[in-house]
């Protein structure tokens, strides 16, 4: 077991190495002027022109670049935005917690949600309330992000007034009201992929010869499908979910942007708009690296879960 | 994934075509359902400029926000350009960026994966490494990398999408090389004496093409979305042009005044998306004809009915 | 020359028809035991994507107390459907079945959910033929023992432990305590077949049906599951139905056989008699084409042609195509008819064959 979280944290590193480069090549892939964009396109000495070059090291050539950042940031320092005159670490520090709890938010009502659906459809399948929910899910899935958040804020927020329209609370608490609606967005397209998978996992469970003996030896129904073929069919969505999350993060920026949350996505897309090298690389990584880890997560909890990796 | 059609029996639109084939049939109810609506759109998007009363970009202030009328079917925008005609011209940019960077993903990923299949070995490896560290990127988010070093615009993302759906499809690629590899047909080819390219492109490929076209088919729904989403964020097409995403995110600012300017070209996303799903799943069911859900026995026995009374007519 | 046989055996067919009607008692059981499971005409369709399947058609079968009834035919004959039938394990909305199985004297087809439940586990038990996939992998042996046991006697968790530790030895695996921890996945298939049959006895059912349980296994493992189910049978005084395709099981454990084909029972008897007067051409062409040692032949016999189809309705013998003796009786299909002491066949030209045999 330790060997095997052992080796997956060591396949890790090469991925991750290989993903900073690939992140720092593909932001330069165009020459651009970042000092013309910082500078505002305002007409700029050649002395202060060489300043700025010097403190953001643009004079040295790019593998020198690429070790400077990578080996600052591997101490945790991202580096400082071209744009906001501070620190990617600052900037990210003030903005990590709404987009955190936003994808927090989300996925646990993902889940809530979704398995259960995909367990009734599946015991019901084909009746009227697999149709309904399987229509249900076609649309969802078929819904981008910020449809469904634009949808959602025109009822809930601007038509009925129940929930506020934009912006985040400053507290965990507060901000649970101004992120429900958001979160819920965020989360329907998960609802939809997830119930989808679950009720075919469940579907091929419940015609497993294992749910045959469990039926033959006298066992009830309901507890056949609860106690033997839920499990069977709810570990693999696990991992489907974990590569879930990682289309969340990049959904969070959208539905940020819809309910003006401020989080990380706001800063993201100005970076990229702004070609504000620092602040996309730094977010960048951080996100991949947010996804990898939860991916090596879920691979150790399902080890867990399963005996049958788990004492191999 | 749960299929569509395990859920709604695909009855037979016309019995008659299918006569010699008893599985796999291809003009279900649904399929042609969602055929008929993608060809409505597509045919609306061609015809654009002949169909639409007004010009994209033709601005007229005094219609600024006009609600759905008969001068303007759905209402205006802004600047009091015609919702409708938009809505088509926009439809074409969707449609052939779409189209652009399956196009793309195609062109990249099925040599790849017919390569990394069929030698294995250095070349697998590399690209399987390769496909490794893209597929380690959440979706979009390298697509938001690509398009901070090309620039924004709608000629760079479809670029930096079409990047990020290789791997998936060189992967599906690879897998069927590997299985129609060991087959005999592929042995008698080389053993002939054929190139390994032409093995490959005109022996492995056509075998794989079903599965390959399912993908597509399910891609092209999916680059509709991620599309959507760039331009959403402003970082795919440029104003004046506008394809459904850039028009949700001019529509969504006025909400309360007319909110169809936002939900309409929502709706036409998710239309042509849910039908692409739909086409996608029925070629899948025409392919491999294998789970489909059972009639009942009143059903099976009435159509067994009607079969012995035909037969006994003719 | 032609009719000669037509009128013995409408003859026959009249002389047969008197004692099974009178002496019917005799023909259920030489010991005049009452049936443990009676099967009566049961017919069993199935909903498939070209169309309906007549899976049954009309099977009658008698299984007495105690005995080890083995159930013989070809792939597709119907005997795996024929347990699963009994069980009701048939996917209720893809299935429809008509006709009796009276278990102890009651219809289970009449019985309730709970009812059903209730036997299930409890008095018929069933084993299936991949050890496997047929036990749930993310459970421990011991729970999935325990489960069956509670299920059906009411008792406390440490209670069960101790049962499943008795079963466990009963069905000859040591250390129990340990092995009563593992994963299916742990055990060799020959330890998964027997915690299969564990599960089975736990409740000590009145009949296990046994669905080709050594199919899977190698030729060494094979024997010891047979051995164990004979001990168990006898110890435990429960009938074993015994599905396979093998008549050197049948041979070795076996009371009683029933020969199926196209979803009917053509032939019923003791063991020893289908080994020397098979009286139905499907089970005489059956016994024929088992190979024997000491035999010196070019080609072991077979059979012509392949069975039936069953889409559709079929009212002729469905041997009718592969038969040498067809002749015009056989469009309809033949009753069961006594040919001799507990021995049952389903075919007009009995005692042709009587005559071509002296």
């Amino acid at each position: 077991m330790i060997k095997f979280i052992c080796k997956r944290v060591l396949q890790m590193i090469p991925i991750l190495f290989a993903v900073s480069v690939l992140i720092f090549c593909m932001v330069r892939i165009t020459p651009s002027d970042p000092i013309a964009s910082m500078t505002k396109g305002r007409k700029t000495s050649a002395e202060t022109r060489q300043s700025l070059e010097e403190k953001y090291h643009l004079d040295k050539s790019l593998p020198e670049q690429y070790l400077i950042w990578i080996t600052n940031a591997m101490r945790g320092d991202l580096g400082d935005s071209f744009e906001y005159k501070q620190s990617v670490n600052s900037l990210i520090a003030g903005r990590l917690p709404t987009t955190a709890q936003l994808v927090l938010m989300s996925a646990v009502l993902a889940l809530v949600i979704a398995i259960p659906t995909g367990v009734i459809s599946a015991v019901r399948m084909n009746r009227l309330t697999d149709r309904i929910l399987s229509v249900l899910t076609l649309i969802f899935v078929a819904s981008p992000v910020f449809l469904t958040a634009i949808a959602l804020m025109l009822v809930f927020a601007l038509r009925l007034k129940m929930f506020p329209s934009f912006g985040s609370g400053k507290t965990f608490a507060e901000n649970l009201r101004y992120l429900f609606l958001p979160s819920v967005a965020l989360s329907l397209n998960m609802v939809a992929l997830i119930s989808r998978i679950t009720r075919s996992n469940m579907i091929e469970q419940l015609n497993s010869n294992y749910a045959a003996t469990a039926l033959a030896k006298g066992i009830p129904y309901y507890k056949v499908v609860m106690k033997h073929c839920f499990k069977n069919a709810v570990i693999p969505v696990i991992t489907v979910a974990s590569i879930q999350i990682g289309t969340m993060l990049v959904g969070a920026v959208l539905v940020e942007n819809v309910f003006a949350l401020g989080g990380l996505g706001d800063i993201l897309i100005g970076g990229v708009k702004s070609s504000d090298y620092p602040v996309v690389q730094g977010i960048t990584l951080m996100l991949v690296t947010v996804f990898l880890l939860i991916n090596l997560l879920v691979d150790i909890v399902y080890a867990l879960i399963d005996p049958r990796i788990r004492l191999k | 994934m749960a299929k569509f059609s395990e859920i709604f029996w695909h009855k037979p639109l016309f019995p008659g075509i299918h006569k010699k084939k008893q599985e796999g049939r291809f003009f279900t109810v649904p399929m042609v359902l969602s055929m008929l609506f993608l060809g409505l759109i597509i045919l609306c998007c061609i015809l654009a400029p002949a169909i639409s009363p007004y010009s994209p970009t033709e601005q007229n202030l005094q219609d600024s926000l006009a609600l759905p009328s008969m001068k303007h079917l759905l209402g205006a925008d802004k600047v009091g350009r015609d919702l409708l005609t938009r809505l088509f011209y926009g439809g074409r940019t969707t449609l052939l960026s779409a189209i652009g960077v399956v196009a793309f993903s195609v062109a990249a990923g099925v040599p790849l994966g017919l390569v990394s299949g069929y030698y294995g070995g250095l070349a697998d490896a590399v690209i399987g490494r390769v496909c490794d560290v893209v597929l380690a990127f959440p979706s979009l988010l390298l697509a938001f990398v690509l398009v901070a070093g090309f620039g924004r615009g709608m000629f760079s993302a479809v670029v930096a999408l079409g990047i990020v759906y290789v791997p998936m499809l060189a992967r599906l690629v690879r897998s069927l090389t590997l299985v129609e590899k060991n087959k005999t047909y592929v042995e008698a080819a080389g053993s002939i004496g054929y190139s390994d390219a032409r093995i490959m492109f005109i022996h492995i490929l056509p075998n794989c093409v079903s599965t390959i076209t399912v993908q597509i088919t399910l891609d092209l729904a999916y680059a509709i979305l991620d599309l959507a989403s760039l331009s959403f964020l402003g970082l795919g097409v440029q104003p004046p042009t506008a394809d459904w995403g850039a028009m949700l995110d001019e529509g969504r600012n006025f909400l309360l005044q007319n909110p169809l300017l936002a939900l309409a070209p929502g709706i036409a996303i998710i239309v042509t998306v849910v039908a692409l799903n739909i086409c996608s799943d029925g070629l899948h069911q025409y392919f491999e004809p294998v789970q489909r859900k059972l009639p009942s026995f009143k059903q099976a026995e009435k159509q067994a009915e009607r079969r012995k009374r035909k037969e006994g007519v003719a | 020359m032609a009719q000669e046989p037509k009128l013995t055996e409408q003859e026959g067919h009249m002389a047969d028809e008197k004692p099974e009607s009178e002496t019917g008692c005799k023909d259920t059981g030489g010991d005049g035991a009452e049936n443990l499971l009676e099967i009566k005409d049961l017919k069993l369709d199935l909903m498939s994507v070209r169309g309906i399947i007549h899976a049954l058609n009309g099977v009658n079968l008698k299984i007495r107390p105690g005995e080890i009834h083995g159930l013989v035919g070809e792939s597709g004959s119907g005997k795996s459907m024929t347990s699963k039938s009994v069980m009701r394990l048939h996917n209720e909305q893809r299935s429809r079945m008509s006709g009796k199985i009276l278990f102890h004297g009651r219809d289970l087809l009449k019985a309730s959910r709970k009812q059903m439940q209730a036997i299930r586990g409890g008095k018929i038990s069933m084993i299936f033929q991949d050890p496997m996939t047929s036990l749930n992998p993310l459970l421990t042996v011991g729970e999935q023992i325990g489960e069956t046991y509670r299920q059906h006697e009411k008792c406390s968790k440490a209670e069960a432990k101790k049962k499943t530790c008795e079963i466990l030895e009963k069905v000859g695996i040591y250390p129990p305590e340990k092995r009563a921890l593992q994963y299916p996945f742990e055990l060799s298939g020959g330890l998964q077949q027997r915690v299969m049959i564990a599960i089975a006895i736990a409740c000590g059912p009145d009949l296990l049906i046994a669905d080709e349980p050594t199919t899977a296994l190698d030729v060494t493992i094979q024997a010891q599951i047979l051995e164990l189910l004979k001990k168990l049978s006898e110890d435990m005084g429960m009938s074993v139905l015994l599905i396979t395709h093998n008549f050197g099981i049948v041979a070795e454990i076996c009371d009683r056989v029933s020969v199926m084909y196209a979803g009917k029972v053509v032939e019923t008897c003791d063991t020893k008699t289908i080994f020397r007067d098979a009286a139905h051409p499907y089970s005489r062409a059956l016994i024929a084409s088992i190979p024997k040692t000491g035999m010196n032949v070019e080609y072991l016999p077979t059979i012509p042609g392949s069975p039936p189809e069953l889409y559709g309705e079929n009212k002729a013998c469905a041997y009718l195509p592969r038969c040498s003796y067809r002749d015009n009786r056989c469009l309809q299909a033949p009753e069961m008819k006594s040919c001799g002491v507990g021995h049952l066949a389903a075919c007009h030209h009995l005692q042709a064959q009587e005559a071509e045999k002296d």
